[in-house]
């Protein structure tokens, strides 16, 4: 649980224009040094003593290519979400495909038979 | 498709230039202040080697095997980049491009905006691939050193070193900088000699310089082979001039000579790279490596239309980088 995070809006720039701490990245030994060599003030942060949950990481999802299988020519898609969290470590929630809902096939639309016209001699 | 022209359609004349921005200059490639490891398509092997001897005492029998031998390989890969946009002339039809346009509906093809326009591009490519080579840092990485505890022994990462490599820009992979401070080809921390800096002014940038001065390697400094160079942050220039005009009648300034530009401390040459603030390194020209296929594709861009049934065009850049520092232990790295 970390100590500290950066209030809503506050994005810190330590060593210049091209380097970005926000909560994605910051660690309590990161906001500790940073409040100590004054490239940021407590007031940028909200402090507990209890720790915050971690930030939500961003979610990515990778689509496995779907697998043909030829015997039954029926297509099979899993869809991989893959979640890493603040740690570093990988979590992955497999998605169950879905089921497939058989359909019946629709009536076939009436056709309008226009049937010659019997002539009576 | 981003082609962001604010038009003015044409009645009188255009002024000749199309002024572009004023931009820095790729100094690393231009005036080649690292080494170029070219023609390297994909895995490369670059070895160092650091002998340990024991002088024995003499015997006239077998003498018994002592030291080391030591060889290290280092395999490395460029990652290949691609710079692609899209945009359509027809957008600049009634606007001043269209003069050199050739008679006709179907041309549209204006020569100005090419070499005016589109050939400005390659430098803003030329400087990203800058920044990429000394600052990236990849996901990997960050997630690695985020995991470590901070301290001050040079085998740990120091607390400045774990917050730049935070917040450094995500690339493909790892800049020189961050290099120097994890060695992710074999997890561990960096073999370099760190010195822990502090916020750089005009006014303690020369005590600063000091400290990495005597915080490096002597043996760096005593070297007849070759002279070392600090690589410093542009906005160092502006500050050492600060500080030599604030000191102007001591003999503890820089020495600078503004037509040539040309900066020395204490003998030793200061060039200006896109680092970050507060930072510097210590090191030799031949340790610090640009690996790449070709240095002159970051000045070729292809521009063609995407199809034949459409007036849709491209420009493309394609480019292999990568960066390499060796002998690792000898370059020193100031972050504060």
């Amino acid at each position: 649980m970390a100590k500290y995070k950066l209030k809503e809006g506050i994005t810190l720039s330590p060593f210049g224009e091209n380097s970005q701490i926000t909560n994605k990245n910051l660690t309590d030994s990161i906001a500790e040094y940073l409040i100590s060599e004054g490239r940021a003030s407590i007031e940028d942060f909200e402090v507990s003593e209890e720790g915050f949950p971690p930030a939500p990481p961003e979610a990515t999802s990778e689509v496995v290519p779907p697998v043909v299988n030829e015997d039954e020519n029926t297509i099979t898609a899993v869809v991989e979400d893959s979640v890493t969290t603040l740690e570093g470590k990988l979590s992955k929630a497999k998605v169950k495909p879905i089921e497939t809902i058989p359909v019946t096939p629709a009536p076939p639309e009436a056709t309008s038979e226009v049937v010659p016209p019997v002539v009576k001699g | 498709m981003a082609l962001a022209y604010n038009k003015v359609d044409i009645r009188g004349v255009a002024f000749k230039d199309v002024m572009g921005e004023i931009l820095f200059t790729n100094n690393t490639l231009e005036e080649g202040l690292v080494t170029f490891a070219e023609d390297v398509k994909a895995n490369t092997v670059f070895t160092d080697t650091a002998h340990v001897v024991a002088l024995q005492q003499y015997t006239s029998g077998s003498p018994t095997a002592s030291g080391t031998i030591g060889v290290n390989d280092y395999l490395v890969t460029p990652k290949k980049f691609v710079v692609y946009d899209e945009f359509n002339m027809e957008a600049l039809r009634t606007g001043r491009f269209n003069r050199d346009m050739k008679p006709g509906a179907w041309n549209m093809t204006s020569t100005e905006f090419e070499a005016a326009v589109l050939n400005g591009i390659a430098p803003y490519v030329s400087i990203a691939a800058e920044q990429a080579f000394w600052n990236g840092a990849t996901t990997a990485t960050k997630a690695a050193v985020a995991a470590l505890t901070p301290g001050t022994p040079i085998t740990s990462v120091g607390a400045a070193e774990q917050a730049y490599v935070a917040a450094a820009p995500t690339q493909l992979f790892d800049g020189v900088i961050t290099k120097m401070i994890y060695d992710a080809t074999n997890s561990v921390v960096g073999a370099r000699s760190k010195v822990a800096g502090t916020t750089i002014t005009a006014s303690n940038i020369f005590t600063e310089y000091g400290k990495l001065y005597t915080g490096g390697p002597a043996v760096v400094l005593h070297s007849k082979v070759e002279k070392p160079t600090i690589y410093a942050p542009y906005s160092h220039l502006a500050m050492i001039n600060q500080f030599n005009t604030a000191n102007t009648y001591k003999s503890d300034v820089f020495v600078v000579d503004q037509v040539a530009g040309t900066y020395y401390f204490q003998g030793v040459k200061i060039v200006f790279v896109p680092i970050p603030e507060n930072c510097m390194v210590l090191g030799v020209k031949s340790s610090i490596v640009w690996v790449t296929d070709l240095t002159d594709d970051l000045t070729y861009v292809q521009i063609e239309k995407k199809q034949n049934n459409a007036d849709d065009m491209f420009y493309k850049f394609v480019f292999l980088l990568e960066s390499h520092v060796r002998n690792r232990k000898f370059q020193t790295l100031y972050l504060g």
